[in-house]
């Protein structure tokens, strides 16, 4: 893949060159500067743009809103926003636009090489990577609804990882079961929240779940 | 006939003011007699313990003074003694020292001659006042409208010539009372003074806390990871030839070791200051702090959404006290929802939030609100919370902003 990379400390930032290269891809370009980021990016067209949070000259959300305006401009470039901590409210700003081809991780993901290239594919494929403590944030302040409740354990964790954009097969692999018992626990979910039948892609999934747990907050208020 | 019986009301209202002052005046005739003895008890040491007590009369009676004035003028009269406390030396010693003290003195005689001298002008005001302006606004008043009635065109309202001065002698005697009790600029500057060092030294303490507290964090929980973190690194270095199973497993606690640092060191900043502050500015952060509540938040932002950003300080006690209002009542209230209001009026911010819930919070119960206010008094602001048994739950917390 060709990889566009804005990120302000060098050594964060040369190590991630050296990550993506190891692993087959090609930085074609680096940024140290918010407003670098757009100009990168409509010369090189890249595959996929990997954009830090906080950038010079303000270090406030500069990344952020340079991904929100290339998202509008270039919307078939798949986005990965990296950041020292995550707000829920940022999450949503990156999905105003839809899930396709968009993710928003803790930088300390980055450590975890595999799944880190995994979710960077899964984003240039038209996939979603939400950060777990994203969701887990979500998710935790619904545990109380009462359809979140009637869920089990596992069928839990199998929503976590839904809303987090992974398909069945990563699903399978990282609860070390069969797809087919995910795809079972992936009914269960739907059924006991109301949510029609999947049959769309897996960031529409993404966004149906994530719109279930926004909505179900009114309806069923935490006691 | 109404203009007359408005004006009959308001002069009684003034008349009743000064004669109800009257038992005042005579007990204000009696202290004018005590000061002086009791000076001269402290002169002959023996009677000096009496002082304070006479000290703590005069203190009644210009309190009473000050509602009584207040209520007339329609604006209270800022009351300011130093407190008696302490050994009977002291108490004899602030007694003599406290400017408030020869405030009262001063004003005990001007009390008893103002009021017994208004009472006996009020006689023959009533006289005068009842034939006068009977006959000018009654008797006047009735033939003005009937003359009206034939012309058509409405009478003017004919005014008191007499009757009023009854109003005029109430609010003089009102405001000498209010001018001679009323604290002196530089009395004021000294309370303020004192107030602001005690506000200073809690900002001090606050802060040095606050210091000590991310201190032990960073020392004992990631400095502490760091280290296990290389002894892991290291001990994986030597196992590496020999047992490259065992050093890929000192690697992957090394990385769980790595994470659990990054989270707590989140966690960390997040309570120093939150990021999202800085990024956002207030409206931004609340507005996130609202998107991860279990309950729905009705927010009203608008007066800390346009213009320019306030002050950092006042910004992030005024996000504090939002986002611990919030996590109390989560925790405590049984609410179905809660609101957040900022207004901003005359350099002052004004941080209201209020839920549903079941009420009967302690204010003093959680540290987190005494964190709250003591970050908000030092800045000068104050936090107030209602809170009645059934609900609802209120905070408000107001901060000078400057602007």
């Amino acid at each position: 893949m060709r990889i566009v990379i804005a990120e302000d400390n060098a050594l964060l930032r040369e190590g991630m060159v050296l990550l993506l290269t190891i692993n087959g891809h090609e930085v074609v370009a680096t940024c140290a500067a918010g407003p670098e980021v757009l100009p990168a990016l409509r010369t090189h067209r890249p595959d996929a743009a990997v954009l830090d949070v906080r950038l010079p000259p303000t270090f406030r959300d500069e990344g952020l809103r340079a991904a929100v305006q290339a998202r509008s401009e270039l919307p078939e470039l798949p986005i990965l926003v990296l950041s020292q901590y995550v707000e829920q409210a940022y999450a949503a700003e990156l999905l105003a636009q839809g899930a396709r081809g968009i993710g928003y991780l803790l930088k300390d993901r980055v450590g975890r090489v595999e799944q880190f290239l995994e979710a960077l594919e899964r984003i240039a494929d038209g996939g979603t990577a939400l950060d777990p403590e994203v969701v887990t944030e979500i998710v935790s302040r619904k545990a109380a609804a009462r359809p979140l409740r009637s869920l089990t354990p596992r069928e839990h964790e199998v929503l976590e990882m839904m809303a987090q954009g992974l398909a069945n097969a990563a699903i399978a692999e990282r609860l070390v079961v069969t797809e087919r018992a995910v795809s079972k626990h992936i009914r269960g979910v739907f059924d006991k929240l109301g949510l029609p039948p999947e049959g769309g892609s897996v960031h529409r999934r993404v966004l149906a779940v994530l719109a279930y747990l926004d909505a179900a907050a009114p309806a069923s208020p935490a006691r | 006939m109404q203009d007359f019986a408005d004006r009959l009301e308001r002069s009684w209202n003034a008349a009743q003011y000064l004669y109800f002052g009257l038992p005042l005046a005579w007990l204000c005739l009696l202290a004018s007699f005590l000061v002086p003895i009791g000076l001269v008890f402290v002169l002959f040491v023996i009677g000096a313990p009496a002082w304070p007590e006479i000290v703590l009369v005069l203190r009644r009676l210009a309190g009473y003074e000050r509602t009584r004035a207040g209520t007339r003028l329609g604006t209270p009269v800022p009351e300011l003694y130093l407190p008696l406390d302490g050994a009977p030396a002291d108490r004899i010693r602030l007694a003599l020292t406290d400017p408030g003290t020869w405030r009262d003195a001063r004003w005990l005689p001007v009390l008893t001659c103002s009021v017994i001298g208004f009472t006996v002008l009020s006689v023959p005001l009533w006289g005068a006042g009842l034939v006068v302006d009977g006959a000018r606004m009654g008797l006047g008043g009735a033939l003005d409208r009937r003359r009206a009635e034939h012309s058509g065109v409405p009478a003017a309202p004919r005014t008191s010539l007499v009757l009023r001065h009854l109003d005029t002698l109430a609010d003089t005697q009102a405001r000498w009372s209010a001018r001679l009790l009323r604290p002196s600029a530089s009395a004021r500057l000294a309370e303020r003074v004192a107030e602001l060092s005690d506000t200073r030294a809690g900002a001090v303490e606050a802060h040095s806390a606050e210091l000590r507290r991310i201190e032990r964090d960073l020392h004992d929980g990631v400095q502490a990871q760091l280290v296990a973190l290389s002894m892991r690194i290291g001990l994986a270095r030597q196992q590496v030839r020999a047992d490259p199973d065992a050093a890929l497993a000192r690697l992957d606690e090394a990385q769980e070791g790595v994470e659990g640092a990054l989270a707590e060191l989140r966690q960390v900043v997040r309570t120093v200051h939150p990021p999202v502050l800085t990024d956002r500015g207030l409206a931004g952060a609340v507005r996130a702090l609202a998107a991860s509540s279990a309950i729905p938040v009705e927010m009203g932002l608008s007066a800390v959404e346009s213009g320019h950003r306030l002050p950092a300080s006042v910004e992030a006690a005024a996000y504090f006290a939002v986002a611990e209002a919030l996590t109390n009542i989560r925790k405590h209230s049984r609410a179905t929802r809660a609101s957040v209001r900022f207004t901003r009026t005359n350099g002052l911010l004004r941080v209201t939030v209020t839920d549903d819930g079941a009420g009967g919070a302690d204010e003093y119960g959680g540290s987190g609100l005494l964190g709250i206010r003591r970050r908000v008094a030092a800045l000068d602001g104050t936090t107030g919370l209602t809170s009645p048994p059934g609900g609802p739950t209120e905070l408000r917390v107001e901060l000078p902003c400057g602007s």
